[in-house]
């Protein structure tokens, strides 16, 4: 439970694609992250229902002087042992992915990034050090539209993908990469030593924030593998197989159970499935995916 | 089969299938043990005998283990041998 009086000096109640997430923090590093990364969201009024509703802030006691740290709570629950202080603002993002991922399930919700042009929607699923989450930050940066660098929702009733665009989460190399490659690309400080490396948020461009309520239609699903000493390709991957692992990358498709079953197979079905290698020529892979997508379309 | 064993099927390829149980678990059927399951499909049963499977399958190779396999993911419930 929350300790009544845990302070609190920042609220507030954000439209971030299908959900709504009112959140409560005394952390610096979370509002001046908000600030920054969410500044083109709409606001709602503290009145508006939310989906979610997500603190931040540093337990009193003797934490708050020594190795201070921060917890996370969802509603009046915290999932999650509290972290360094430091690493609030990715604990932030992080919990809140908990939170879609855990309860969301009017979607079928897979572990992947998504993107759209001309109308079509590119999945990237990925394990971590997939470098699904770089790609994706090349991509939007490339006039992609950013639909989500982490959960892809699947909406059976419309057969199309719901958007839930939020900061592209980086790691260690790539933080440099994408950041000397897009120059333009605004990054939240990068925190350290967290258990994923060195981790920066991307703030998502602001056509992908304006068309936030826009749904796509899924198209392509590109399982990307990173490896720098091959040759970029592009191949075909069988659908049963493809199946298989995006039942596996899937957060609730188990919960679902025969609707899970069903959902992912309407969508692998309206899908064209391939596997990709790429060893970060991010210009070759534009051009790949943009060929695909025009061909497709 | 029959209806107190809920099961879903699809298939991307004829070598291919997709089963999901009622259970929960989803398997990926490949080869001879897809087309062995695709005679449970085609008469459902839970029941089956391996000398009349061995009549409808094209390698006979290893099929014992095809059906083990196939009991192991409870698509087939008993065997009459």
């Amino acid at each position: 439970m929350i300790k009544k009086n845990a302070a609190v000096n920042y609220g507030s109640v954000l439209k971030i694609g299908a959900f709504t997430v009112r959140i409560e923090t005394s952390v610096s590093s979370v509002t001046e992250g908000i600030a920054l990364l969410y500044a083109g969201y709409r606001r709602l009024s503290d009145k508006d229902f939310a989906d979610f509703f997500v603190r931040i802030y540093s337990p009193p006691g003797i934490r708050r002087f020594w190795r201070k740290q921060v917890h996370f709570a969802f509603d009046q629950y915290r999932p999650f042992k509290p972290l360094p202080y430091s690493q609030a603002l990715p604990f932030f993002e992080w919990g809140l992915n908990w939170c879609i991922s855990g309860y969301a399930h009017q979607y079928l919700i897979i572990h992947a990034a998504v993107v759209e042009k001309h109308g079509q929607a590119l999945i990237l699923p990925g394990e971590p050090g997939s470098g699904k989450s770089t790609l994706c930050a090349a991509l939007v940066n490339s006039g992609w539209r950013l639909l989500s660098d982490e959960l892809t929702l699947y909406e059976r009733s419309s057969g199309l993908i719901v958007p839930v665009p939020r900061p592209v989460s980086l790691k260690n190399e790539s933080i440099d990469l994408i950041h000397s490659t897009f120059s333009d690309a605004l990054f939240s400080p990068t925190v350290h030593d967290t258990t994923k490396g060195s981790v920066a948020l991307m703030k998502p461009p602001e056509e992908s924030v304006k068309r936030m309520m826009d749904k796509a239609l899924p198209a392509v699903v590109v399982f990307p593998k990173y490896q720098p000493d091959k040759k970029l390709s592009l191949t075909p991957f069988n659908k049963a197989e493809a199946f298989m692992k995006l039942a596996e990358l899937s957060f609730n498709y188990p919960v679902l159970g025969a609707e899970g079953f069903e959902s992912l197979y309407e969508l692998v079905e309206q899908c064209k499935t391939f596997n990709f290698v790429y060893a970060g020529d991010f210009e070759k892979a534009m051009d790949c995916f943009e060929q695909l997508i025009l061909e497709i379309k | 089969m029959d209806n107190q064993f809920d099961y879903q099927v699809v298939s991307f390829l004829p070598e291919l299938l997709v089963y999901h149980s009622g259970s929960g678990m989803t398997h990926l059927l490949k080869g001879d043990l897809a087309q062995i399951f695709q005679i449970f499909l085609q008469q459902p049963s839970k029941t089956f005998r391996s000398d009349e499977i061995e009549k409808r399958v094209d390698s006979h190779q290893d099929l014992s283990v095809l059906l083990n396999m196939l009991q192991r993911k409870d698509m087939l419930i008993q065997k009459l041998d």
